[in-house]
């Protein structure tokens, strides 16, 4: 996935951990797991206004585009 | 009661029937054949084309119209199995995974081999049970009739939906994997 979720880093910023961000956004602790490992496929502008809202950040400060030099992950269609 | 409750209550009770059929069908199979020569005519009609009656059948006939029998009813097993199978996840509560699609998909192929095997179980009966007539008098048979044709399609139908099932799988996969 070339979009880079930098959670880790803003939780580290403002001291914070995961399962209280969880708690307070309102999301299971295994979710914002698959966040912060890059699996997840998609975001809902809700959670991700909630975790800009909790960690007083910008959507910018968390997601990063990083162009995938190789493509050999991508699943098979 | 939500559809989930639904879904896992009525799965339940057709993968214990399934699974009953499994083994009740091989019996019943096994059954017809060992008490064959004492059945009343009506119920070996069918056997042999044009309404040919079936005299009473030697050992080794009885024999070979079991292990001819077994040809379809083995594939119809198979497909039983997948139908056991199929259920036994829905009662789990797993509708779109990896496991459902190949469930329907092998269930597919095998309603379309139900079809050929039953396609050569015509020509294989025949000849079990007119092996011991003498010479001039024995069948053989081969024939394609619209239930062949019918188990065919439906066959082929059930690919389509495991293809449908496959496109459900894929989005829940991403609805699982959005947060």
């Amino acid at each position: 996935m070339a979009i880079i979720v930098n959670l880790d880093v803003m939780l580290a910023r403002r001291k914070m951990r995961s399962r209280e961000l969880a708690r307070r956004i309102g999301i299971t602790e295994q979710n914002l797991s698959i966040l912060k490992t890059g699996k997840a496929k998609a975001i809902r502008l809700a959670t991700l206004e909630a975790i800009c809202r909790h960690l007083d950040c910008q959507p910018g400060d968390l997601l990063e585009f990083r162009e995938e030099t190789n493509r050999a992950d991508e699943p098979d269609e | 009661m939500s559809n989930v409750g639904k879904i896992k209550r009525y799965s339940r009770r057709f993968r214990r029937l399934f699974q009953g059929l499994f083994y009740l069908v091989p019996l019943l199979i096994g059954a017809y054949w060992s008490i064959f020569n004492w059945l009343p005519a009506d119920m070996k009609l069918g056997l042999l084309p044009g309404g040919v009656p079936v005299s009473e059948l030697p050992l080794v006939s009885l024999a070979l119209g079991f292990v001819v029998s077994m040809v379809p009813v083995g594939v119809a097993m198979l497909g039983i199995n997948y139908l056991a199978r199929l259920f036994a996840l829905y009662e789990e509560g797993r509708i779109f995974t990896g496991d459902n699609v190949r469930c329907l998909r092998n269930l597919g192929k095998t309603m379309m081999a139900w079809c050929a095997a039953g396609i050569l179980f015509d020509p294989l009966a025949s000849m079990a049970l007119t092996m011991h007539h003498p010479p001039g008098q024995r069948i053989l048979t081969i024939g394609l009739g619209s239930p062949d044709l019918t188990t065919f399609l439906v066959g082929g139908m059930i690919m389509v939906v495991a293809w449908v099932m496959d496109e459900g799988r894929r989005l829940q996969d991403e609805q699982n994997l959005t947060v």
